[in-house]
């Protein structure tokens, strides 16, 4: 068995296509760092981070009291050692190389100062304490506090799920009276996952909304199985958990042929990216520098990283200052987004003012459609049927009389309101009529009105016989 | 009053007649007026004292009733539960429920081997509930073979927890399972039921999702355990040795406890499969009642070619009986075309002035679930007479008790037939069953050496773990749930080179003294628990203006039973392919009222892609090796109903379907001087395939459909006359090389068959029908194995006529 092994191993690999990623068969046996330095060693980039970071270390006030030990290697000169060792194995990033009790891994601290700008938007809004109303859209329990904020995202060794893909690079950003921090944790290899995580951690505790892009689903669920994994516990955020993409799915949904992060940059917040690298090659290229050890493409999926955090804050911003004054920054769409997000969480006024704003400016007839009918059905809900008539009048002249929902909207008023079964009945027969020329399966909405029909004819009759007042000798007219 | 106790009351109330001589006369008139009826005693007289059935009657073993033996109550079980128990009407334990949960309560992993219905359910719900009751925390998980299998279970569960009135919480948790319950049940199912499948590719890749369930694990349940035998339970040992691991990562280490049919070795596979030693209970305390066993030989309607008459045509006539007397009767046929055919000839016999014949009713793989709940309902309430199955319904899915069990070709195993027999038999009532042999060689062997069925014992369940391509799988998937570690074991002790080669692949990272998995893929979608194709086609139906979907069937499969044209028969209804998208995995079919069905031929080419190993020796060179096997169905007939007569072909346009698998073979050096031409190369070898396909399955103890024989003429490969034999199963599950290791043996054996068998020129028992391999088939063959066997050999083995087969 033992000696047939390689040849049928062999033999099924050529057979079997789904046992090699990447490319390349013929690549070079796999550096083993940390535990042999002496053979196989490539020293890729330069050997020039020390200084930049180290400043910025001693700047930072944050660390110094963090009860965790973390060193900047600078000062013992068996850490420097170990630390240059670092760096030949495992290529140098730009970045600070930290010592947890388990082991290293590397941080990259960046900051966006107070001034700077992101496409489009200044991030100086973040220093704003509290952003006013934004609990309205957030669906936090309470408005946002930049100072409590803590922005994720994650590169992963895979987009399945499951725990055998890895969160190979953590990026969080906050704000400090400098500005917007950014910083990158990366596992150089898979023995540096556990101190990284800890060290993630214990930063994200610091924090108490998390806010993320499309993390709902994926960043959050998986650095979560990866916390557990490796008996970090966890964090329960609950609401606490903004995901931007659904706040943007709301506002340029309809608007956006895809709602990434990429593209809401470029058309939104007019950011356009040089050089950046599309999300699906990521994994590839950190197998590839696992094999290879050259740090140049994975620099570029930090910076990718760095952008995609910026981003978010910058998102977060233009989001935050659309809803306080939508009238005077939304277009057509974002105002029929704010609308409804609005509407949801009961600012009843600011709604309708926003639909009707809408309505006023909407170049596309669908839209002004759904924010007529949006408002009518506000308007019921909250003035009365009376006050959406008007509405449900103007959609069937303006419509060429092709729409259901506004004649089933009359005629229930007219019914139930006005008692006028006479004129309801003209709107139920008309909605019949239009069903019935609409194709499709539509079976249930006839029913529907077929029932009200005799309905209203029940009543009519019975409105009829007992001499009610307002029908002129029988005779149906309708203005 | 339960249901089936109901029914018997029902069924015993209408007058029976009273026969005092032992000549009877039925008048199948009044019988359907149901003037006249007879009960299953009154039946099993009649039978035997029916020449014109007793002729063709090789055997008849009774089986005498045995009462039940009881035990007590095992001490630790709580008194709430075993008030539960006495308001659902159990008062004492079978005596092999009582002694599995003591040897539970010890902490010991148990099998526990019983026919069906012999309330083995309770040998785990017990100390499962009790554990659950004491801590509630407990967590448990119960795998069964089958979806149908688990909600049959999940519901027995509830009616316990509601008398029990205790809030235990038992979920499925599978395909079905809707999106938005899952979470809850990860985190507080007590009781999680599911199948290998799910736990594999659903449950133990998302770990961290389930700690709860990890961490406090107590009790794993493993139902059917027989049927994890070939690939299905090679896959199962691994997944098994993936949830050790899972396990001790959070720190548990649950104790199984195992259910298996009667197998020779439940022991020994359920201690394979899940590495850990096991206590086998094998007694049985159930009781039951008096038990015919009728093995039938339909006569020879062609000496010639050695045709006997069809084992369906039998089977109707024989069931009629039983059906026109009302008494419950279950058949159990050999394909799912058999089922459909069968099922039609039985509706006509019961079919009421209105046309309804819904008391019979067929069963199989294909139905939607829908309907085999309802069909399984109506079997226990009685409303079913009748039901045609194929060996889906020889697992313990719930449908009572019934009467008589017929087996329309013997089911192919020892195992399986025991198992199939055992669906009939009342506690206290006489049951029978009857199994008609077929013409194939393995049930003409069994029906004319009864003996031999029952002095042997039953199958081995035989796994192969170690198949390259599961392990490999899976040490994959475990890899990707958890890294190795630097001197961990996965079952066998290669498991370093293994993960060196895997590392090679770039599929694993050796860093630190951990393996990590650095691919981006998911392992555990590309690998099926059970064959290589699991996307199924459905079959809709477009005879109404709403088109519904009325059944589905796998994509190896598909290809034979819908393409275009072919007729699709389903609950006794014919079908017209119309349309087959096999892109879609779609075939579009209409009701149509014609008087035959199809019946595919499946061509099939074979080519070698490596020797693994190889032997020269004086006449013959034997090898195994790596094949791919291409099978194209390209026509197919129409064949007439009642008198199977061939009614004309079609053509079929569908691509071929590959196979990689394992395959022995043995190339003939020279051709024999007693060979005279290609033809007679060709009809020889032929029928020497013929036989080996059913005798190879006896010393491999597997199903006849788990290896093919295919051969060549002139092999492209060896360029000589070639017979192969390989798995049907991608990679092969071991068979290949244990055939290397028989070789010559397994030709002997063949060479036996042929000479014994009676027939003049060939038949189906033998080297297949006169009319397929040429009038002196027969002969061919034998003057092939001569070559094969040399002139020593062969002349022992022509006139020993003294079989021996290879059972313990």
């Amino acid at each position: 068995m033992i000696r047939n092994l390689k040849s049928k191993l062999k033999a099924m690999s050529s057979s079997s296509p789904s046992l090699n990623h990447g490319q390349g068969s013929a690549a070079s046996p796999p550096n083993e760092p940390g535990s042999s330095l002496e053979d196989g060693i490539r020293i890729n980039g330069a050997f020039d981070y020390v200084e930049v970071n180290r400043s910025r270390e001693k700047n930072n006030t944050d660390d110094s009291d963090n009860k965790h030990h973390v060193k900047a290697h600078t000062a013992d000169n068996k850490i420097h050692t170990s630390l240059e060792n670092h760096i030949k194995a495992r290529g140098d990033f730009g970045g600070q190389i930290v010592e947890e009790a388990d082991g290293f891994f590397v941080r990259k601290r960046t900051i966006y100062e107070i001034n700077t700008s992101y496409g489009k938007i200044n991030l100086s809004g973040l220093m704003t304490s509290e952003f006013p109303n934004s609990r309205w859209w957030t669906r936090l329990n309470q408005n946002l506090h930049s100072r409590d904020i803590v922005f994720l995202d994650t590169e992963t060794t895979g987009l399945a799920g499951g725990t055998g893909t890895y969160a190979f690079l953590i990026g969080l950003g906050y704000v400090t009276d400098q500005g917007l921090v950014i910083e990158q944790y990366l596992m150089r290899d898979f023995d540096e996952e556990y101190p990284m995580l800890q060290s993630v951690m214990k930063t994200l505790k610091k924090f108490r909304v998390l806010i993320t892009f499309n993390g709902k689903s994926f960043d959050w669920p998986l650095l979560e199985s990866r916390l557990v994994y490796s008996r970090l516990g966890t964090i329960t955020w609950e609401d606490a958990h903004l995901d931007l993409l659904h706040t943007s799915r709301r506002l340029w949904g309809q608007r956006l042929e895809s709602c990434s992060l990429s593209s809401i940059e470029k058309s939104i917040l007019s950011h356009v990216r040089e050089d950046d690298i599309p999300g699906s090659q990521i994994p590839g290229i950190y197998f590839d520098y696992l094999e290879n050890r050259n740090p140049d493409m994975m620099k570029r999926v930090i910076q990718h990283n760095e952008w995609d955090i910026a981003a978010m804050a910058a998102l977060l911003l233009h989001v935050n200052s659309l809803y306080q004054d939508p009238m005077g920054r939304g277009d057509a769409y974002e105002l029929l987004g704010a609308a409804k997000e609005l509407e949801r969480n009961y600012k009843i006024q600011e709604a309708a003012a926003c639909y009707q704003r809408c309505i006023q400016i909407s170049q596309k007839h669908s839209l002004t459609v759904e924010a007529k009918k949006r408002l009518a059905y506000l308007k019921k809900r909250y003035e009365g049927p009376e006050e959406a008539m008007d509405i449900w009048i103007d959609l069937i002249k303006e419509e060429g009389n092709l729409l259901i929902f506004p004649l089933i909207e009359m005629a229930k008023y007219l019914e139930h309101g006005k008692k006028d079964f006479q004129k309801a009945l003209k709107c139920t027969d008309r909605a019949i009529l239009l069903a019935d020329a609409r194709s499709g399966n539509s079976s249930k909405l006839r029913e529907e009105l077929f029932a009200r029909r005799r309905r209203l004819i029940r009543k009519l009759e019975r409105s009829l016989r007992n001499g009610v007042e307002g029908f002129e000798g029988g005779q149906f007219s309708i203005s | 009053m339960s249901p089936s106790k109901k029914v018997e009351k029902k069924l015993r109330s209408v007058p029976t007649w009273t026969f005092h001589s032992k000549i009877y006369i039925i008048d199948r008139r009044d019988l359907k007026r149901g003037m006249v009826r007879m009960n299953i005693d009154q039946l099993v007289d009649y039978i035997r004292n029916n020449p014109k059935i007793m002729r063709n009657v090789t055997h008849w073993k009774e089986i005498e009733s045995k009462s039940a033996q009881y035990g007590p109550f095992p001490k630790n079980l709580r008194p709430e539960l075993r008030e539960a128990l006495k308001k659902k009407g159990i008062h004492q334990l079978y005596s092999h429920q009582s002694k599995s949960i003591n040897i539970i309560f010890q902490g010991k992993n148990v099998v526990v081997v019983t026919p069906t219905a012999s309330g083995k359910t309770l040998c785990y719900n017990l100390p499962v509930i009790n554990e659950i009751l004491n801590n509630n925390d407990a967590r448990a998980l119960y795998l069964f073979p089958t979806k149908a299998l688990s909600q049959d279970q999940v519901s027995e569960l509830h009616e316990l927890m509601d008398i029990l009135g205790q809030p235990i919480k038992t979920y499925t948790y599978d395909g079905d399972t809707p999106v938005s319950a899952r979470k809850a049940i990860r985190q507080a199912g007590h009781i999680v039921v599911t199948n290998p499948d799910m736990l594999h590719s659903g449950i133990m890749p998302h770990h961290t999702k389930w700690v709860k369930l990890f961490e406090n694990l107590k009790y794993v349940v493993i139902d059917e355990i027989h049927t994890y035998r070939g690939v299905f339970g090679s896959h199962l040992a691994n997944v098994l040795h993936r949830l050790h691991r899972i396990c001790k990562f959070y720190g548990s280490n649950p104790q199984f406890i195992c259910c298996s049919a009667t197998i020779a070795n439940p022991k020994e596979l359920t201690e394979r499969i899940i590495s850990r030693e096991a206590e086998l209970i094998d007694e049985n305390g159930a009781p039951s009642g008096k038990k015919h066993l009728v093995f039938y030989n339909p006569p020879v309607v062609n000496k010639q070619l050695g045709i006997r008459r069809s084992s369906i045509l039998e089977a109707k006539k024989l069931a009629s009986d039983f059906i026109l007397n009302k008494i419950q009767t279950i058949l159990f046929t050999k394909s799912r075309l058999t089922v459909e055919v069968l099922v039609t000839y039985l509706k006509q016999l019961v079919q009421d002035k209105l046309g309804n014949s819904g008391t019979v009713r067929g069963y199989r793989g294909g139905y939607l679930p829908n309907q085999r709940r309802e069909i399984e309902q109506g079997l226990r309430s009685g409303n079913i007479l009748s039901v045609v199955s194929t060996n889906a319904l020889e697992l313990g899915i719930d449908i009572g008790r019934l009467q008589v069990c017929i087996m329309c070709g013997y089911p192919g195993t020892i195992a399986s037939t025991w198992q199939q027999a055992g669906r009939a038999g009342r506690r206290n009532d006489t049951s029978i069953a009857i199994m008609i042999a077929s013409s194939n060689t393995l049930d003409q062997y069994i029906i004319q050496h009864p003996e031999f069925f029952l002095e042997s014992s039953p199958e081995h369940g035989l796994i192969n773990p170690n198949n390259l391509y599961i392990l490999m799988s899976h040490i994959k998937c475990a890899a990707f749930e958890l890294p190795f570690e630097d001197g961990e074991t996965f079952g066998v002790d290669t498991l370093e080179q293994i993960l060196e080669f895997l590392e090679e692949e770039k599929v694993l990272r050796h860093v630190g003294n951990r393996w990590y998995w650095t691919a981006e893929n998911f392992p555990a979608d590309a690998v099926s628990l059970r064959t290589a194709a699991n996307e199924n086609f459905i079959i809709i139906d477009i005879s109404e203006p709403r088109h519904r979907v009325i059944g589905e069937t796998d994509r190896l499969s598909a290809p034979q039973l819908v393409h275009e044209e072919a007729i699709y028969i389903h609950e006794g209804i014919q079908y017209q392919v119309e349309k087959l998208d096999f892109e879609e995995k779609k075939a579009y079919v209409r009701k149509v009222d014609v008087d035959y069905y199809t019946d595919a031929s499946l061509a099939v080419t074979l080519k070698v892609l490596d020797v693994f190993q190889s032997a020269d020796e004086n006449r013959t060179s034997r090898n195994w090796g790596d094949v791919m096997v291409t099978s194209l169905v390209t026509m197919f007939k129409k064949i007439k109903f009642d008198t199977h007569e061939n009614l004309g072909w079609g053509q079929v346009h569908l691509p071929e379907l590959e196979l990689q698998t394992t395959a022995y073979w043995l190339t003939l050096n020279e051709i024999p001087e007693t060979i005279h031409s290609q033809d007679d190369l060709q009809n020889g070898l032929m029928g020497i395939a013929n036989v080996l396909g059913q005798i190879a399955p006896l010393y491999l103890m597997c199903d006849p459909r788990d290896i093919h024989v295919v051969y060549h003429v002139k092999s492209p490969f060896t360029q000589k006359p070639t017979i192969y034999i390989y798995d049907s199963c991608p990679g092969g599950i071991g068979f290949s090389e244990r055939l290397y290791e028989l070789h010559l043996e397994l030709f002997q054996k063949a060479c036996e068959i042929i000479s014994e068998c009676a027939c003049e020129n060939g038949c189906p028992a033998c080297v297949g029908p006169s009319a397929e391999v040429t009038e002196n088939g027969k002969q061919l063959a034998m003057n092939i194995l001569g070559g094969i066997l040399g002139d020593t050999q062969f002349e022992e083995q022509a006139q020993s006529n003294v079989i021996k087969l290879p059972f313990a």
